[in-house]
Protein backbone atom coordinates (compact mmCIF):
# COMPACT_ATOMS: atom_id res chain seq x y z
CA UNK A 1 0.00 0.00 0.00
CA UNK A 2 1.72 3.11 -1.07
CA UNK A 3 2.29 5.90 1.18
CA UNK A 4 0.70 8.37 -0.27
CA UNK A 5 -2.95 7.58 -0.24
CA UNK A 6 -4.61 7.65 3.40
CA UNK A 7 -1.29 6.95 5.34
CA UNK A 8 -0.18 10.72 4.82
CA UNK A 9 -3.70 11.69 6.26
CA UNK A 10 -3.42 9.62 8.94
CA UNK A 11 0.19 10.38 10.38
CA UNK A 12 -1.41 14.28 10.14
CA UNK A 13 -3.95 13.18 11.81
CA UNK A 14 -1.88 11.27 14.63
CA UNK A 15 0.11 14.07 14.84
CA UNK A 16 -3.03 16.37 15.44
CA UNK A 17 -3.83 14.65 17.95
CA UNK A 18 -0.64 14.51 19.77
CA UNK A 19 -0.55 18.14 19.63
CA UNK A 20 -4.25 18.37 21.22
CA UNK A 21 -3.27 15.63 23.54
CA UNK A 22 -0.21 17.66 24.41
CA UNK A 23 -2.44 21.06 24.99
CA UNK A 24 -4.67 19.88 27.14
CA UNK A 25 -2.69 17.85 29.48
CA UNK A 26 0.45 19.54 29.93
CA UNK A 27 0.66 22.24 32.47
CA UNK A 28 4.07 23.12 31.46
CA UNK A 29 3.65 26.58 29.17
CA UNK A 30 6.81 25.58 26.95
CA UNK A 31 5.50 22.32 26.11
CA UNK A 32 2.30 23.59 25.56
CA UNK A 33 3.47 25.87 23.06
CA UNK A 34 5.69 22.85 21.52
CA UNK A 35 1.87 20.70 21.30
CA UNK A 36 0.76 23.85 19.32
CA UNK A 37 3.98 23.78 16.52
CA UNK A 38 2.95 19.65 16.48
CA UNK A 39 -0.75 20.81 15.45
CA UNK A 40 0.48 23.01 12.77
CA UNK A 41 2.70 20.82 11.21
CA UNK A 42 -0.01 18.04 10.81
CA UNK A 43 -1.80 21.12 8.74
CA UNK A 44 0.84 21.80 6.81
CA UNK A 45 1.74 17.94 6.17
CA UNK A 46 -2.01 17.76 5.56
CA UNK A 47 -1.94 20.51 2.95
CA UNK A 48 1.25 19.25 0.81
CA UNK A 49 -0.04 15.71 0.75
CA UNK A 50 -3.50 17.05 -0.91
CA UNK A 51 -1.85 19.05 -3.30
CA UNK A 52 0.85 16.27 -3.93
CA UNK A 53 0.48 15.62 -8.32
CA UNK A 54 -2.28 18.50 -8.87
CA UNK A 55 -1.53 21.57 -10.66
CA UNK A 56 -1.45 23.58 -7.19
CA UNK A 57 1.71 22.30 -5.71
CA UNK A 58 2.63 25.85 -5.76
CA UNK A 59 -0.03 27.39 -4.15
CA UNK A 60 0.44 24.80 -1.12
CA UNK A 61 3.67 25.47 -0.81
CA UNK A 62 2.84 29.20 -0.60
CA UNK A 63 -0.12 28.74 1.89
CA UNK A 64 2.24 26.30 4.24
CA UNK A 65 5.19 29.06 4.16
CA UNK A 66 2.23 31.21 5.37
CA UNK A 67 1.68 28.74 8.36
CA UNK A 68 5.15 28.81 9.34
CA UNK A 69 5.44 32.16 9.02
CA UNK A 70 2.41 32.68 11.68
CA UNK A 71 4.23 29.58 13.85
CA UNK A 72 7.04 31.81 13.84
CA UNK A 73 5.14 34.94 15.26
CA UNK A 74 3.17 32.53 17.36
CA UNK A 75 6.03 31.08 19.00
CA UNK A 76 7.84 34.23 19.61
CA UNK A 77 5.31 36.17 20.95
CA UNK A 78 4.08 32.84 23.12
CA UNK A 79 7.57 32.59 24.84
CA UNK A 80 7.41 36.20 25.40
CA UNK A 81 4.54 35.60 27.58
CA UNK A 82 5.96 32.67 28.81
CA UNK A 83 9.02 34.95 30.11
CA UNK A 84 7.23 37.45 31.33
CA UNK A 85 5.10 34.51 33.65
CA UNK A 86 7.87 33.61 34.52
CA UNK A 87 8.60 36.95 35.85
CA UNK A 88 5.60 37.21 38.11
CA UNK A 89 5.36 33.89 38.91
CA UNK A 90 8.55 32.45 39.04
CA UNK A 91 7.44 29.25 37.33
CA UNK A 92 5.99 28.69 34.12
CA UNK A 93 3.14 25.91 35.56
CA UNK A 94 0.03 27.45 33.56
CA UNK A 95 -1.63 26.80 36.92
CA UNK A 96 -0.31 29.32 39.03
CA UNK A 97 -1.78 31.82 36.57
CA UNK A 98 -4.92 31.90 37.90
CA UNK A 99 -5.59 35.10 38.64
CA UNK A 100 -8.58 36.45 36.63
CA UNK A 101 -9.88 33.38 37.59
CA UNK A 102 -13.27 34.88 39.25
CA UNK B 1 5.58 -0.70 -2.41
CA UNK B 2 8.74 1.08 -3.51
CA UNK B 3 11.82 1.99 -1.96
CA UNK B 4 10.06 5.73 -1.65
CA UNK B 5 7.34 3.89 0.62
CA UNK B 6 9.17 2.34 2.72
CA UNK B 7 11.48 5.43 3.60
CA UNK B 8 7.99 7.39 4.05
CA UNK B 9 6.83 4.69 6.20
CA UNK B 10 9.81 4.51 8.13
CA UNK B 11 9.84 8.52 8.46
CA UNK B 12 6.84 8.75 9.64
CA UNK B 13 6.79 6.62 12.09
CA UNK B 14 9.86 8.37 13.38
CA UNK B 15 7.97 11.41 13.38
CA UNK B 16 5.13 9.63 15.72
CA UNK B 17 7.74 8.57 17.95
CA UNK B 18 9.44 11.56 18.20
CA UNK B 19 5.78 13.35 18.70
CA UNK B 20 5.09 11.28 21.35
CA UNK B 21 7.85 11.91 23.04
CA UNK B 22 6.98 15.25 22.95
CA UNK B 23 3.79 15.23 24.49
CA UNK B 24 5.28 12.50 27.12
CA UNK B 25 8.31 13.38 28.24
CA UNK B 26 9.14 15.47 31.57
CA UNK B 27 12.43 16.74 30.68
CA UNK B 28 11.85 19.97 28.57
CA UNK B 29 14.66 19.84 26.69
CA UNK B 30 14.19 16.14 25.49
CA UNK B 31 10.56 17.41 24.30
CA UNK B 32 12.42 19.88 22.70
CA UNK B 33 15.00 17.31 20.71
CA UNK B 34 11.82 15.52 20.07
CA UNK B 35 10.43 17.67 17.93
CA UNK B 36 13.46 18.45 16.28
CA UNK B 37 13.52 15.02 14.88
CA UNK B 38 9.69 15.22 14.38
CA UNK B 39 10.46 17.90 12.50
CA UNK B 40 13.90 16.80 10.44
CA UNK B 41 11.57 13.64 9.97
CA UNK B 42 8.88 15.65 8.45
CA UNK B 43 11.38 17.47 6.13
CA UNK B 44 12.36 14.08 4.62
CA UNK B 45 8.60 13.52 4.06
CA UNK B 46 7.84 16.71 2.26
CA UNK B 47 10.72 15.90 0.04
CA UNK B 48 9.17 12.52 -0.66
CA UNK B 49 6.14 14.45 -1.50
CA UNK B 50 8.20 16.18 -4.16
CA UNK B 51 8.38 19.68 -2.48
CA UNK B 52 11.85 20.09 -1.97
CA UNK B 53 11.79 24.08 -1.08
CA UNK B 54 9.59 23.35 1.66
CA UNK B 55 11.62 20.46 2.85
CA UNK B 56 14.54 23.23 3.19
CA UNK B 57 11.96 25.37 4.45
CA UNK B 58 10.94 23.30 7.25
CA UNK B 59 14.57 22.79 8.50
CA UNK B 60 15.82 26.73 8.47
CA UNK B 61 12.80 27.96 9.77
CA UNK B 62 11.20 25.13 12.23
CA UNK B 63 14.39 23.16 13.50
CA UNK B 64 16.83 25.60 12.85
CA UNK B 65 15.34 29.44 14.08
CA UNK B 66 12.11 28.03 16.21
CA UNK B 67 13.39 25.50 18.23
CA UNK B 68 16.36 27.87 18.72
CA UNK B 69 14.08 29.91 20.31
CA UNK B 70 12.33 27.57 22.43
CA UNK B 71 16.34 26.06 23.58
CA UNK B 72 16.74 29.74 24.05
CA UNK B 73 13.74 30.57 26.56
CA UNK B 74 13.83 26.75 28.61
CA UNK B 75 17.35 27.35 29.14
CA UNK B 76 17.58 31.00 30.16
CA UNK B 77 14.71 30.11 33.13
CA UNK B 78 16.08 27.09 33.98
CA UNK B 79 12.80 24.90 33.88
CA UNK B 80 14.50 21.77 32.11
CA UNK B 81 13.12 19.45 34.58
CA UNK B 82 9.25 19.58 34.84
CA UNK B 83 6.63 18.48 37.90
CA UNK B 84 5.07 15.20 36.80
CA UNK B 85 1.44 15.83 35.48
CA UNK B 86 -1.61 13.71 37.65
CA UNK B 87 -2.90 11.74 35.76
CA UNK B 88 -6.80 12.82 36.45
CA UNK B 89 -9.57 14.11 34.73
CA UNK B 90 -7.64 16.31 32.47
CA UNK B 91 -5.70 13.69 31.32
CA UNK B 92 -8.75 11.86 30.25
CA UNK B 93 -10.36 14.95 28.91
CA UNK B 94 -7.43 15.15 26.68
CA UNK B 95 -7.24 11.55 25.63
CA UNK B 96 -11.21 11.65 24.77
CA UNK B 97 -10.56 14.60 22.61
CA UNK B 98 -7.36 13.50 21.01
CA UNK B 99 -9.27 10.12 20.03
CA UNK B 100 -12.16 11.50 18.69
CA UNK B 101 -10.11 13.77 16.38
CA UNK B 102 -8.57 10.46 15.52
CA UNK B 103 -11.70 9.09 14.75
CA UNK B 104 -12.96 12.18 12.62
CA UNK B 105 -9.55 12.26 10.98
CA UNK B 106 -9.52 9.11 9.49
CA UNK B 107 -12.92 8.74 8.09
CA UNK B 108 -12.23 12.34 6.36
CA UNK B 109 -8.87 10.92 5.73
CA UNK B 110 -9.96 7.66 3.63
CA UNK B 111 -12.47 9.80 2.08
CA UNK B 112 -10.06 12.47 0.71
CA UNK B 113 -7.50 10.15 -0.18
CA UNK B 114 -10.42 7.94 -2.07
CA UNK B 115 -11.10 11.08 -3.92
CA UNK B 116 -7.43 12.20 -5.28
CA UNK B 117 -6.35 8.76 -6.19
CA UNK B 118 -7.02 10.07 -9.58
CA UNK B 119 -4.11 12.76 -9.96
CA UNK B 120 -0.61 10.69 -10.38
CA UNK B 121 0.68 13.44 -12.22
CA UNK B 122 4.20 13.74 -11.19
CA UNK B 123 4.16 17.28 -10.48
CA UNK B 124 7.32 19.10 -8.60
CA UNK B 125 7.36 22.19 -6.41
CA UNK B 126 10.03 24.29 -7.94
CA UNK B 127 11.20 27.85 -6.33
CA UNK B 128 10.65 29.62 -9.49
CA UNK B 129 6.72 28.87 -9.00
CA UNK B 130 6.92 29.48 -5.56
CA UNK B 131 8.39 32.77 -6.13
CA UNK B 132 6.22 33.27 -9.25
CA UNK B 133 3.04 32.98 -7.08
CA UNK B 134 4.32 34.86 -3.66
CA UNK B 135 6.13 37.77 -6.03
CA UNK B 136 4.69 38.51 -9.21
CA UNK B 137 0.61 37.28 -9.44
CA UNK B 138 -1.69 35.78 -7.09
CA UNK B 139 -0.56 35.88 -3.55
CA UNK B 140 1.40 39.13 -3.37
CA UNK B 141 -0.97 41.20 -0.62
CA UNK B 142 -1.06 38.20 1.40
CA UNK B 143 2.61 37.99 1.31
CA UNK B 144 2.76 41.82 1.91
CA UNK B 145 0.14 41.24 4.93
CA UNK B 146 2.89 38.81 6.52
CA UNK B 147 5.50 41.14 6.54
CA UNK B 148 2.88 42.97 8.60
CA UNK B 149 2.54 40.33 10.96
CA UNK B 150 6.17 39.71 11.98
CA UNK B 151 6.44 43.20 12.60
CA UNK B 152 3.63 43.58 15.01
CA UNK B 153 5.02 40.38 16.50
CA UNK B 154 8.25 41.74 16.86
CA UNK B 155 6.79 45.27 18.40
CA UNK B 156 4.71 42.99 20.25
CA UNK B 157 7.70 40.59 21.55
CA UNK B 158 9.97 43.93 22.63
CA UNK B 159 6.83 45.02 24.71
CA UNK B 160 6.12 42.28 26.66
CA UNK B 161 9.63 41.33 27.11
CA UNK B 162 10.60 44.95 28.86
CA UNK B 163 12.42 44.14 32.03
CA UNK B 164 9.96 47.16 33.61
CA UNK B 165 6.77 45.64 32.45
CA UNK B 166 6.06 44.24 36.18
CA UNK B 167 2.92 43.28 37.31
CA UNK B 168 2.92 44.33 40.96
CA UNK B 169 0.73 42.57 43.00
CA UNK B 170 -1.38 44.57 46.45
CA UNK B 171 1.20 43.37 48.45
CA UNK B 172 3.90 44.64 46.88
CA UNK B 173 2.67 48.05 46.06
CA UNK B 174 1.70 48.20 50.01
CA UNK B 175 5.12 47.29 50.94
CA UNK B 176 6.84 49.44 48.77
CA UNK B 177 4.47 52.50 49.73
CA UNK B 178 4.36 51.75 53.39
CA UNK B 179 5.04 54.36 56.18
CA UNK B 180 8.93 53.59 57.15
CA UNK B 181 9.11 54.60 60.86
CA UNK B 182 12.56 54.98 60.69
CA UNK B 183 14.25 58.95 60.18
CA UNK B 184 15.54 59.34 56.87
CA UNK B 185 18.47 60.96 57.89
CA UNK B 186 20.64 59.61 60.41
CA UNK B 187 23.25 61.04 62.85
CA UNK B 188 26.43 59.38 61.31
CA UNK B 189 25.88 59.19 57.35
CA UNK B 190 26.87 55.95 56.29
CA UNK B 191 29.90 55.58 53.78
CA UNK B 192 29.29 56.54 49.87
CA UNK B 193 28.26 53.29 48.82
CA UNK B 194 29.46 52.39 45.39
CA UNK B 195 26.43 50.82 43.84
CA UNK B 196 24.00 53.66 42.73
CA UNK B 197 21.65 51.40 41.13
CA UNK B 198 19.81 48.29 42.60
CA UNK B 199 19.83 45.00 41.45
CA UNK B 200 16.53 45.62 38.97
CA UNK B 201 17.39 48.76 37.84
CA UNK B 202 15.05 50.84 39.82
CA UNK B 203 15.31 53.93 41.51
CA UNK B 204 12.69 53.28 44.59
CA UNK B 205 13.14 53.60 47.99
CA UNK B 206 16.76 53.61 47.55
CA UNK B 207 17.30 56.28 50.26
CA UNK B 208 15.12 53.93 52.74
CA UNK B 209 17.47 51.05 52.02
CA UNK B 210 20.72 53.01 52.23
CA UNK B 211 19.31 54.51 55.48
CA UNK B 212 18.27 51.23 56.97
CA UNK B 213 21.92 50.00 55.96
CA UNK B 214 23.45 52.40 58.14
CA UNK B 215 21.18 52.67 61.10
CA UNK B 216 22.30 48.36 60.96
CA UNK B 217 25.46 48.96 60.78
CA UNK B 218 25.45 51.93 63.81
CA UNK B 219 23.54 50.08 66.06
CA UNK B 220 26.13 46.91 65.55
CA UNK B 221 28.88 48.89 66.04
CA UNK B 222 27.05 50.33 69.10
CA UNK B 223 26.55 46.56 70.90
CA UNK B 224 30.14 45.70 70.06
CA UNK B 225 31.23 48.56 72.24
CA UNK B 226 29.26 47.62 75.18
Amino acid sequence: MTFFGAPVYFLAVALFALGIFGFLTRRNAIVVLMSVELMLNAANLTFLAAARGTAHVHEASAYAIFIILVAAAEAAVGLALVLALFRIKQSTDLDVASDLKG
Amino acid sequence: MNFADILAYTLGAATLAAALGVVLRRDAVVAAMNLVLSFFCLSGIYLILGFPFLAAIQILVYAGAIMVLFLFVIMLLGVSTLARTPVGARSGLGAAIALAVVVEGAVLSVKLASGAAANTAATTETVAGVSELLFKQGLVLPFEITGVVLLAAMVAVVVIGRRDLRVRSVADFAREHAFDPRPLVTSMPPPAAPDGLDAHGLHTNGIIKNNARAAGEHHNSEEIAK
